[in-house]
C-alpha cells in the first residue's frame, strides 16, 4: 500500500531537482479537482491553465504512472504530486468508484479493477441487486405512508401548538425517514421545527411547506402517472438523487458562464459549497453544488468575479437549477455583464413560473440589474425603478453593506429569493469605485493562478 | 384569493378535526379544484386546498410597490486610502491590533484620505459609544460616510 512509500522514497524516483520541485507544489489537495484511489490505484484530474484537466494515476503495486500531461519525464510531476499527496493525507482521495480512464489502464495492464460498493456493473449479480432494490422501494413507500399519518394527525388536531412543541416532535418523524434512507424528506420535515419557531407570519409559511410535504407524498403514490422529469424530482426529493454519471450524459449546455456568488455551508457534519453560474449567451442560472467532510478543503475550481467558458451539464428536473461541470475551456477575470440582470417583477415572474413546475424549489436565483437598498418601516428591502420591492432575510446583516456601496445609487444585487425574503449573495455598485473593481479583479486573477498547475 | 387563503391558514391552526368548511373562491378556476379537494374529505381536503390556494396566490401577485425613496449622496471629493492601507484598517477593525486603530485614523487624516465605502459600516460600528475617536473618524467619511451616518 502506498502507505509504506515515505516522501523520501517519492522523492528518490524523481528524475531530476526540477521535476522534484514541481510534484512538491502539486502535493496540494487544492491542485486537484478529483482525487480517488482503492488498495491498487490512486487516480486525480489536476486542472491545468487550459482546457481539460490532466487525468494522472498510479499503480500502486509498482508502482508505475500514467498521465495525460504532455511531459517527457517520468515520473511526470502531476504523477509524483499525486503520489506525495497520497503519503501525506489519504483521507482528501474521496472518490471510491474507479472512473472509465482508470479501468481501462489497467485492464491493459491485465489487471481487474476491483471496485468498492454495489456500483461495479458487470461483477454484481442482476437478480439481487433487482431483489435490494425493490425492498428499498417497499420501506421508502412504507415510510412515506408513515409520515402521511403524522401529517394527518398534525392536520387534524390543529397547528396551534406547533410553537411550543419540543424538537423532538419533528426529529421523530424525521428520523425515520433517515431509517428508510430517505435523506431528502428527512431534512425537509426537520426543517419545519425551524419555520414553527420563525415568528410572525410563522403559520401561513407552516402550511405552505407541509402542502409541499403533502405533494410530495401525493406525487410518489401516483409516481407513473406523472411525467419523467417530474418523476425525477419527486425521487430525488424522496431519496434518489441523480447520479452523477448519469447526469453528464445529458447534453451539454456551452456558454460564458458568469461565475456570481460562492459561499459554503455546514449541514449535518457536511459542508456544501454552493456557486452559483449565469450564463451570459443562454442567460440562465446553474448552481454547482460540492461535498465535503467536515474540516476538509474544497477544490478552488471556480472564482466569483470571473467569466468560465464551460459547458455544463444540468441535472433532470420540471425546472433544471442543478448542474455539473461537462468540461472547462477557459477563465478570465470580469465584472459580470449587469444587462443580464433584470427587474424584481420579471425575477417574480420567472420564480412563479418555476414554482408552478416544481413547488419543492426553495432557494431561487435572482439577479437583478438595477436596485435600491434602503430601510422601510424597520425593515431591509431592496426597490427597483418600477418601485417594486423585495424584503431581505430579517437574518441577514448586509443592510448596511449594500446601501453603503449604493450610496443611494442602483446596484445589480445577485441573491436567493425563498418566496419571502430575498438573501443577497454578491453585488455589484453601478458606480463601483475603480480602487473596489481593481481590487476585485485581482483578487479573482490571483485566485485563478493558483488554480492553474 | 388572500381572502380564501387567510381562511385555510385559520383552518388549519384550528385543526380539520373542529368542522373544517371550504372556503369558497370567486377565481372558478380555483374553485372547482376546492371543490375536488373537498370530495377528499378529512385533513386530505384541507392540505389538498394548501397545495392549490398559495400558488395561486403567487401567480396573482405582482411584487408590493412603494414610494419610498432615498437621497442620493452626493460626489466624492477626497482621494480614497491606498489599497495597503485599507487592507490594515480592515484588519485591525476584526480585532487584530485594534488599539492601533486611532494611530491609523490619524495618520489616514493627515493625509486627507477617506475610507472606501465597503469599510464604512464597519468603521461607523466601531466608532459607536467612543465618543472620544469621533474627532478622528469624522474627516475620513468622506461624502459617502456622512450620507450614511
Amino acid at each position: 500500500m502506498a502507505l509504506s512509500w515515505t516522501t523520501e522514497k517519492i522523492i528518490a524516483l524523481s528524475p531530476d531537482a526540477a521535476s522534484t520541485k514541481a510534484g512538491q507544489a502539486l502535493s496540494n489537495v487544492r491542485k486537484w479537482v478529483t482525487l480517488g484511489h482503492n488498495d491498487e490505484v490512486a487516480w486525480g484530474e489536476c486542472q491545468g491553465s487550459g482546457k481539460n484537466p490532466y487525468q494522472t494515476q498510479i499503480d500502486l503495486k509498482e508502482p508505475a504512472f500514467k498521465c495525460s500531461c504532455p511531459s517527457r519525464k517520468f515520473p511526470c510531476k502531476h504523477g509524483l504530486g499525486l503520489f506525495l499527496l497520497l503519503a501525506s493525507d489519504e483521507t482528501v482521495f474521496t472518490q471510491n468508484d474507479v472512473p472509465s480512464w482508470v479501468a481501462q489502464w489497467l485492464e491493459s495492464r491485465g489487471e481487474r479493477a476491483r471496485k468498492k460498493g454495489e456500483s461495479a456493473p458487470r461483477e454484481v449479480d442482476e437478480a439481487a441487486q433487482a431483489k435490494r432494490a425493490l425492498e428499498r422501494e417497499k420501506k421508502v413507500a412504507r415510510g412515506l405512508h408513515d409520515l402521511e399519518l403524522w401529517l394527518h394527525d398534525l392536520v387534524r388536531g390543529g397547528l396551534s401548538g406547533a410553537p411550543s412543541q419540543p424538537p423532538t416532535f419533528w426529529e421523530t418523524p424525521s428520523a425515520r425517514l433517515v431509517d428508510v434512507q430517505a435523506a431528502s424528506a428527512a431534512r425537509l420535515v426537520r426543517e419545519l421545527s425551524s419555520v414553527a419557531a420563525s415568528g410572525e407570519g410563522w403559520t401561513a409559511r407552516l402550511v405552505e411547506k407541509l402542502s409541499r410535504l403533502h405533494l410530495m407524498i401525493e406525487g410518489y403514490k401516483q409516481l407513473e402517472t406523472l411525467d419523467s422529469a417530474m418523476q425525477t424530482d419527486i425521487r430525488a426529493l424522496v431519496g434518489w438523487p441523480q447520479k452523477e454519471s448519469d447526469v453528464l450524459t445529458a447534453p451539454g449546455v456551452r456558454d460564458h458562464w458568469a461565475v456570481l456568488a460562492q459561499s459554503v455551508e455546514d449541514k449535518d457534519r457536511l459542508r456544501v459549497q454552493r456557486t452559483w453560474l449565469w450564463g451570459e449567451k443562454t442567460n440562465r442560472p446553474a448552481l454547482l453544488l460540492q461535498f465535503a467532510a467536515t474540516g476538509q478543503n474544497f477544490d478552488v475550481g471556480l472564482v466569483p468575479n470571473t467569466l468560465v467558458e464551460a459547458e455544463l451539464a444540468f441535472y433532470k428536473s420540471n425546472f433544471s437549477l442543478r448542474a455539473l461541470v461537462k468540461e472547462r475551456f477557459s477563465s478570465v477575470p470580469s465584472i459580470p455583464n449587469y444587462e443580464n440582470g433584470c427587474s424584481i417583477a420579471q425575477a417574480n415572474a420567472t420564480y412563479v413560473q418555476a414554482l408552478s413546475r416544481q413547488p419543492w424549489i426553495e432557494r431561487f436565483p435572482f439577479w437583478l440589474h438595477a436596485v435600491v437598498p434602503l430601510r422601510l418601516n424597520e425593515v431591509w428591502i431592496v426597490r427597483d425603478e418600477n418601485r417594486h420591492y423585495l424584503p431581505l432575510s430579517p437574518r441577514s446583516d448586509k443592510g448596511w453593506r449594500l446601501m453603503a456601496q449604493s450610496g443611494g445609487h442602483p446596484i445589480a444585487l445577485f441573491g436567493e429569493w425563498n418566496g419571502d425574503y430575498l438573501t443577497p449573495l454578491h453585488w455589484w455598485p453601478g458606480q463601483m469605485e475603480s480602487s473596489t473593481r481593481m481590487a476585485n479583479l485581482a483578487v479573482a486573477a490571483s485566485a485563478l493562478e493558483e488554480v492553474s498547475a | 384569493m388572500t381572502n380564501t387563503w387567510q381562511q385555510i391558514v385559520a383552518a388549519a391552526l384550528l385543526g380539520t378535526e373542529r368542522d373544517f368548511v371550504m372556503p369558497r373562491e370567486a377565481n372558478t378556476e380555483v374553485q372547482t379544484l376546492l371543490t375536488q379537494s373537498e370530495e377528499a374529505g378529512g385533513a386530505n381536503a384541507l392540505l389538498h386546498a394548501t397545495a392549490v390556494v398559495p400558488l395561486f396566490n403567487r401567480v396573482g401577485q405582482l411584487p408590493a410597490k412603494t414610494d419610498a425613496t432615498l437621497p442620493v449622496c452626493e460626489e466624492e471629493t477626497q482621494n480614497v486610502c491606498p489599497p495597503q492601507s485599507r487592507a490594515h484598517l480592515q484588519t485591525m477593525l476584526t480585532g487584530t491590533f485594534a488599539e492601533m486603530i486611532p494611530e491609523w485614523l490619524q495618520v489616514a487624516g493627515e493625509q486627507k484620505w477617506r475610507v472606501s465605502w465597503e469599510m464604512l459600516p464597519d468603521l461607523l460600528g466601531w466608532a459607536k459609544g467612543k465618543a472620544e475617536v469621533r474627532e478622528l473618524v469624522q474627516p475620513l467619511l468622506g461624502a459617502r460616510g456622512r450620507w450614511l451616518a
